[in-house]
């Protein structure tokens, strides 16, 4: 595969995990000075590691939010917890026993913030699918 | 014993067999209280949680451990536990190429690491038996 293809691959699978809304506004706000590193992670995290078969995208995004809930990166947390729920196939309950689990090993306040940080969108989810 | 405690006590088996119940025999000999609130938070009411399996749980925590970068023991420990959870050599190693995009190349070295010394164990005893 060459880069272009890379970079294509990358790309079809960021708008199927993330959602083309998400993936159309971070192209549309690319720089010059940020457009080097959309295309370094289009093609490397997303290229390289979402697509590879071992594991499928579910179990993908359990492991990712419970990495963001360790290192206490909330916006890309958020982002995911979002993701997960409109474009991808986790429910609320998935999330809530990533967090207890994650309350054992990163501590009760990174899980306390967790389930903060998530309840809008879980909210917002919940109303869509009422 | 509370119901709690044995249903925790018997979930520590299960994950972590006679390394986990050692860790347990050690701290009841020096903290009693400590070692009864592990198993019986952690392992009576989270890990007995029927909603995420048990495969699933030890991805999540493999990735949380390996992202905080300074629980190697207890990584080292639930990477066994993956392996008794069903999880492949393959697998464990597919986590860590995640832990690398999300937590940086760093953790990801001393994780793959770990996994690469408790897989080697387990293949060494593994071949010993036959």
């Amino acid at each position: 595969m060459d880069e272009g293809e890379r970079h294509e691959l990358g790309m079809k699978t960021r708008r199927s995990v993330l959602g083309d809304a998400h993936v159309d506004r971070a192209e549309a706000n690319k720089t010059a000075f940020t457009s080097d590193f959309q295309d370094l992670i289009t093609r490397y995290a997303w290229g390289e590691i979402w697509t590879r078969q071992r594991f499928d995208h579910k179990t993908r995004r359990l492991l990712v939010l419970s990495m963001m809930v360790a290192l206490g990166r909330w916006e890309e947390f958020v982002m995911h917890v979002r993701a997960a729920l409109f474009e991808g196939e986790l429910e609320p309950e998935d999330i809530k026993e990533v967090l207890l689990q994650c309350a054992i090993y990163c501590g009760v306040p990174a899980a306390n913030t967790a389930f903060k940080e998530a309840a809008d969108a879980v909210a917002e989810y919940e109303k869509a699918s009422a | 014993m509370s119901e709690r405690y044995e249903r925790g006590l018997a979930a520590l088996t299960a994950l972590n067999g006679p390394d986990g119940v050692a860790v347990i025999d050690k701290l009841s000999e020096f903290a009693p209280a400590f070692g009864e609130q592990l198993v019986e938070f952690i392992f009576g009411d989270v890990y007995t949680r029927p909603q995420l399996d048990l495969r699933t749980r030890q991805i999540v925590t493999i990735s949380a451990l390996a992202a905080m970068g300074f629980a190697l023991p207890q990584l080292e420990i639930h990477v066994r536990g993956g392996l008794r959870a069903g999880l492949t050599r393959e697998e464990l190693t597919e986590i860590i190429h995640h832990v690398a995009a999300y937590s940086g190349f760093p953790a990801a070295l001393n994780a793959m690491a770990v996994v690469r010394r408790v897989c080697a164990e387990a293949e060494a005893a593994a071949a010993d038996t036959h």
